[in-house]
C-alpha cells in the first residue's frame, strides 16, 4: 500500500515536472522560430480627390518612424512609388504639396498614420485632398504652464492671416479628444465616417457679427485666465501677463474670479450649455489638439438642441456626450502632443493638420509659434500656414505676444 | 500544500535509503575555514553541475557561519553601476553524512545600498544579459536585498558505481529606488539539478545531468512628482532607443515583467589516478519573455540565449604538495527579438495584437581561460599557496538594422600568493596574508551606432562611457587576511576574521579608481 502511494506520488512529481519542461521547450522554440529582421519595401501611390489635382507628380512624400527618429523623404512621380529599404516599423506618411487654381492656394494633403510597413511589397493608397488658406489660424499657443505646476497662465493668440477685415464674432473654439496624445483612441459612430472631430466642450466669441473687426495681420488672445499671472500670489515666474488679453475662458471659480476680459459663450458640455463644475477650462499641458472653427451662413449649428451632433465614446461605457463638429467648419487646427514619438497619436485628421507639435516637457513656460512667411506691403506680417504644424510652427519658444508684430484691433483693451 | 507535503514525502525516501547504514562521517573534517577553502577548490565534481560527483569528492564534514560588510566606490565604473555601494550579508553552510548518502546546504542574505547608479530603473542586476529594460537619467539610490537557499544530495543506488543526485537552489530578491522614475522589482529564480553518475572501470567514470532553471522578475514604475514629467528610455541594446516622457495615464503605473525559463545538460568524464583528471561539457539553452502591463499586456523583447562550457580540471595531491590546474572554454550566443505590436480600442478588444517580430540584435561572448595553483602542505594545514592565472575573452554585439555593433577583446593576467603563520606551536591560530595582482589589458575596443538618434543620451552618454570602460587597460591589487584560532579541538569548533581590500585603477584619463574593503567574522564547527 505504502509503495503504491510513493509509486503514485512519483507519477505526479513526474508529470509536474514534465508539464514544466515542456512549456519552457515551448517557450524556447517560440524564440527560435523568430527570424533576422530584413528591409520591407512600400509601393505608395497618392489619389486626388479633387479636380484641381490631376497629378500627384512633384508632391512631397515622407515616411517617419518617430519612435526610431527615421525619416525617408521623396519628391513622388506619376502613379505608383516603390520604396526599398525601409526599417519595419509603424510610420506616419505624408504626402503634402501645393497647387494655384482659381479658388486660390491649394494646400495638399494626404497622410496615413499607424501605417504597419512590415515586409516587402507592402502598398498603400492615400487619398489627397486640398483645404485652403483659412482666415484665422493659430498663431501662437501656450499651454505647458511654468514651474511649479501653474497653468492657469495657457493663451491662444489667434490672427486674420487673410488679406481682408474678418471679423471674431461668433469663431468657435474647442479641444479634441482624447484631451492628451494617447494611442489608446476612442471609437466613434462608424455611420460618422470621416465628416466630423471630436469634443467635450465649446466655447464661442461672443458678440453681434460685427463686434469684434480684424484687420489683416490683426491677432486677438483668449486667455484661460486673463489676469497678471506674475503677481505674487499667481506665478512670479510666468513669461507672460495676460491682463489685457481680449478674452478668457471664465469658469466661475471664486478662486480666481471674472477678470475684465471679455468672458468666451459657453456653449455645450456632456450634452448641456451649462459649464458643469470643472474650477477651470484646461487645456492639456501635454499639449492638446486646438481647432477654431465656423459655422457657415446659412446653416445652424445646435450640439445640445441635436442629438444627432452629440455621441459617446463606444469604446467605454461611459455615458459621456461629446460633440461632432463637421470638417467642413474648421477654419485652423493645431495637433500639440508631448514628443515626437506621439506622433503616431494624432487626433486631428491630416487634411486639417498633417503634422505635430510640441515642447517636450510641461511646466516649462515654453509654446509653439507659427512661422512667418513675408510681410504685406502694410508690414503686418503674413504667417506660414500649409496646414502642418510640424513646419508651420517653431517650437519650444519664449511666449510673447504678437511675436511677429500682429497688430492690436481697434476694441481691444490692450490699445 | 498537498503536493508540497506530497514531494516532501516522495523526497523522504530517498533521503533515508542510506540511514541503515553505518552512520559515520566518512572524511577527515577540517579544522579551520582557510582548509575548507582548498578542500573547495581542490574538489574536481562539485565544479561540474553535477550533484551526484560530490561523493566522489568526498567533501569534508564542514558547517560554517559567517556575518560580513563589504564597501566599495569609485569612478571607475560602468554606467549602470553604483559609485559606492555597501552590503551586509549573513550565510551559512553545512554538510553531513548519513551513511553512503551526502547531504549539503546553504543559506545566504544579503542587503545592499547601491548609490548614484544610472540609465537603469527596471532591473534589479542591470548586467545579467538584458538589453530590454527602462533607463532613466537620474542617477539614484538602490536598495536590495538578496536571499539564497539550496541543498545538495547524493547517493548510491545499489551499489557504489552507480551514484545519483539532486540540486536545487531557490533565489529570491528585491529592489527599490526612490528617484523618479521610481521602482519596486521582485525577483525569484528556482534551479533544479538532477544527475547520474556510472563508474565503467575502477578508475573510470562517467556521469550526465540535466538541469532546469526558471526565474522572474516584476517591475513597477510610476513617477511620484506627476507635474513635472520625468523623461525615460525604453532601451532595446547598443544604444537603440525609445525616448519617452512620463506616462499617458498619471494615475497608474508601468509594469515591466521578465519571464525566463532555461534548460540544459551536462556530461563529464573522470579518470582517476596520480593525477585526477576531469572533463566536463555543459550546455544550456533559454528563453527570457518581457511584457509590459498585466492589463492590456504587450510583447517587449524576447531573448533566446545558449551558453557552452568545457572544463577540463587535473589534480594532483602529494605528502607535501597539491597540484590545481583548471582550464576552461566558454561561448554564449544571444538573440534579442522585438515586437511590433497594435493597440485595437473596442469592448471586445483584447488589446494589443501583435503584427511583427524579428531578431534585431545578437550578442556573442566567447572566452577561455587557464590557471595552475602550487599548495605547500604542512600536515593538514598548508603552508602558501601560488596561483599564476591567464584568459581571453572576446565580445561581440551587434544591432542589425540600421546596423550598430560594439566589440571588444582583452586579456586576464594574474597571479596571486598567500602565506599561512601560525602564532602558537599547536598550530591552533593561524594568521593568513595574501597578495593579488590581476591586470586586464584591452587588445581592441570599438562602438560604432548606426541609427538615427547619435545625440540621444543612450548613445552618446551611456554607450559612449561604456565603451570607455572596456577599452580600459586596469590593474587591480588585492590583499586578503584571515585571522583563525581553535576554540574546542573537541568539537572541532574555530572562530575567523577575514578581511579584503582592493584597489582598482584605470589607464585611462576618462577614469580615476575603484576601491573596496570587504571584513566578515564566523565560526566553523
Amino acid at each position: 500500500m505504502k509503495s503504491q502511494k510513493y509509486i503514485v506520488n512519483s507519477l505526479i512529481v513526474v508529470f509536474l515536472a514534465s508539464c514544466i519542461i515542456f512549456q519552457s521547450c515551448q517557450k524556447i522554440n517560440d524564440a527560435r522560430e523568430i527570424e533576422d529582421i530584413q528591409y520591407a519595401s512600400l509601393s505608395i501611390e497618392a489619389i486626388p480627390v479633387i479636380e484641381e489635382v490631376i497629378s500627384t507628380e512633384g508632391l512631397r512624400l515622407v515616411l517617419q518612424n518617430f519612435p526610431e527618429g527615421i525619416r525617408i523623404e521623396r519628391t513622388m512621380e506619376a502613379g505608383a512609388n516603390y520604396i526599398d529599404n525601409i526599417v519595419p516599423g509603424v510610420y506616419s506618411v505624408t504626402v503634402s504639396g501645393t497647387v494655384e487654381s482659381d479658388r486660390g492656394n491649394f494646400f495638399l494633403n494626404g497622410s496615413a498614420n499607424n501605417v504597419m510597413i512590415l515586409r516587402e511589397n507592402e502598398t498603400l493608397e492615400i487619398e489627397i485632398d486640398g483645404a485652403t488658406v483659412g482666415t484665422f489660424a493659430f498663431s501662437e499657443i501656450f499651454y505647458s504652464g511654468t514651474d511649479p505646476f501653474y497653468f492657469r497662465n495657457q493663451f491662444y493668440e489667434i490672427t486674420n492671416n487673410a488679406d481682408e477685415t474678418a471679423y471674431a464674432d461668433g469663431l468657435y473654439f474647442a479641444r479634441l479628444l482624447p484631451i492628451a496624445a494617447s494611442t489608446s483612441m476612442p471609437i466613434w459612430p462608424e455611420e460618422d465616417g470621416n465628416r466630423y472631430v471630436y469634443t467635450d466642450r465649446i466655447w464661442r466669441v461672443p458678440g453681434n457679427g460685427t463686434q469684434y473687426p480684424l484687420q489683416p495681420g490683426e491677432s486677438f488672445l483668449i486667455a484661460q485666465f486673463a489676469a497678471n499671472h506674475r503677481l505674487p500670489q499667481y506665478s512670479p515666474n510666468s513669461p507672460i501677463d495676460c491682463s489685457k488679453c481680449e478674452f478668457e475662458f471664465n469658469m466661475n471659480n471664486p478662486n480666481f474670479p471674472d477678470q475684465p476680459a471679455t468672458d468666451m459663450q459657453h456653449i455645450f458640455f456632456n450634452g448641456n450649455v451649462a459649464m458643469g463644475s470643472s474650477p477651470q477650462y484646461l487645456t492639456s499641458v501635454f499639449g492638446s489638439a486646438l481647432v477654431v472653427f465656423r459655422v457657415p451662413e446659412g446653416e445652424t449649428y445646435d450640439p445640445v438642441g441635436n442629438q444627432s451632433l452629440q455621441t459617446r465614446d463606444l469604446s467605454t461605457t461611459s455615458p459621456n456626450l461629446y460633440a461632432k463638429i463637421p470638417r467642413s467648419y474648421v477654419v485652423d487646427a493645431v495637433e500639440a502632443v508631448q514628443n515626437e514619438t506621439m506622433a503616431t497619436a494624432k487626433r486631428i485628421p491630416t487634411v486639417l493638420d498633417a503634422g505635430i507639435t510640441y515642447v517636450d516637457a510641461t511646466y516649462n513656460s515654453l509654446g509653439v509659434r507659427r512661422k512667418k512667411l513675408g510681410n504685406r506691403n502694410d508690414g503686418s506680417p503674413i504667417l506660414m500656414d500649409t496646414n502642418n504644424s510640424t513646419d508651420d510652427f517653431e517650437r519650444k519658444v519664449v511666449p510673447q505676444f504678437r511675436y511677429h508684430g500682429q497688430g492690436v484691433p481697434d476694441w481691444s483693451a490692450a490699445n | 500544500m498537498g503536493i508540497h507535503k506530497n514531494i516532501f514525502l516522495f523526497l523522504l525516501p530517498l533521503l533515508s535509503t542510506g540511514y541503515a547504514n553505518q552512520l559515520m562521517a566518512q572524511h577527515q573534517p577540517v579544522n579551520n575555514i582557510l582548509q575548507w577553502e582548498v578542500d573547495q577548490q581542490y574538489g574536481n565534481w562539485r565544479h561540474t553541475g553535477n550533484a551526484a560527483g560530490l561523493l566522489v569528492d568526498r567533501p569534508a564534514q564542514f558547517s560554517a557561519l559567517q556575518a560580513g560588510y563589504s564597501s566599495q566606490a569609485g569612478d571607475f565604473r560602468r554606467p549602470q553601476e553604483a559609485r559606492t555601494s555597501t552590503q551586509a550579508d549573513v550565510g551559512t553552510l553545512g554538510n553531513i553524512y548519513l551513511g553512503d548518502l551526502y547531504l549539503q546546504g546553504h543559506f545566504g542574505y544579503a542587503r545592499q545600498d547601491r548609490r548614484d547608479a544610472e540609465y537603469n530603473a527596471s532591473l534589479i542586476d542591470p548586467f545579467r544579459g538584458m538589453p530590454y529594460m527602462i533607463a532613466d537619467t537620474n542617477a539614484s539610490n538602490w536598495v536590495n536585498e538578496h536571499y539564497r537557499l539550496g541543498f545538495e544530495l547524493s547517493f548510491p543506488l545499489k551499489d557504489s558505481r552507480l551514484q545519483l543526485g539532486l540540486a536545487m537552489e531557490y533565489r529570491s530578491s528585491s529592489g527599490a529606488k526612490q528617484r523618479d522614475v521610481r521602482a519596486l522589482n521582485r525577483f525569484y529564480a528556482l534551479r533544479v539539478s538532477p544527475g547520474v553518475l556510472y563508474q565503467i572501470a575502477p578508475k573510470h567514470r562517467i556521469g550526465a545531468h540535466v538541469s532546469y532553471r526558471n526565474h522572474k522578475e516584476e517591475a513597477t514604475n510610476r513617477s511620484v512628482n506627476n507635474e513635472i514629467d520625468q523623461g525615460y528610455f525604453s532601451l532595446y541594446g547598443l544604444g537603440h532607443s525609445i525616448a519617452r516622457l512620463g506616462y499617458e495615464n498619471l494615475t497608474t503605473s508601468r509594469e515591466t515583467n521578465y519571464e525566463a525559463d532555461r534548460i540544459g545538460g551536462g556530461l563529464q568524464y573522470g579518470f582517476e589516478g596520480p593525477w585526477s583528471v576531469l572533463l566536463s561539457a555543459n550546455y544550456e539553452v533559454g528563453a527570457e519573455n518581457v511584457h509590459i502591463g498585466f492589463m492590456d499586456t504587450r510583447p517587449e523583447g524576447t531573448l533566446l540565449q545558449e551558453d557552452w562550457t568545457v572544463i577540463l580540471a587535473l589534480r594532483r595531491s602529494q605528502a607535501y604538495w597539491k597540484h590545481i590546474i583548471d582550464a576552461s572554454a566558454h561561448w554564449s550566443n544571444a538573440r534579442g527579438s522585438e515586437y511590433i505590436n497594435e493597440f485595437v480600442p473596442g469592448l471586445d478588444s483584447d488589446g494589443y495584437m501583435n503584427r511583427y517580430s524579428s531578431v534585431r540584435s545578437t550578442y556573442d561572448k566567447s572566452g577561455i581561460g587557464a590557471s595552475y595553483e602550487l599548495i605547500k602542505m604542512n600536515g593538514s594545514q598548508y603552508s602558501y599557496r601560488a596561483r599564476g592565472r591567464l584568459a581571453y575573452g572576446k565580445v561581440k554585439d551587434r544591432y542589425l538594422i540600421p546596423s550598430s555593433t560594439f566589440a571588444f577583446e582583452e586579456m586576464l593576467y594574474g597571479a596571486s600568493f598567500e602565506k599561512v603563520f601560525s602564532l602558537g606551536s599547536a598550530m591552533t591560530s593561524l594568521f593568513s596574508i595574501g597578495v593579488s595582482v590581476d591586470y586586464r589589458q584591452c587588445l581592441s575596443a570599438n562602438y560604432d551606432y548606426g541609427g538615427a538618434l547619435p545625440n540621444s543620451l543612450p548613445v552618446a552618454d551611456m554607450m559612449a562611457r561604456e565603451t570607455s570602460y572596456f577599452a580600459s587597460d586596469f590593474l587591480t591589487i588585492g590583499v586578503p587576511l584571515v585571522y583563525s584560532f581553535e576554540l574546542s579541538a573537541a568539537r572541532e569548533t574555530s572562530l575567523f576574521i577575514k578581511a579584503h581590500g582592493f584597489y582598482q585603477r584605470a589607464d585611462q584619463t576618462f577614469f580615476d579608481h575603484r576601491k573596496g574593503v570587504q571584513v566578515s567574522i564566523g565560526a566553523t564547527f
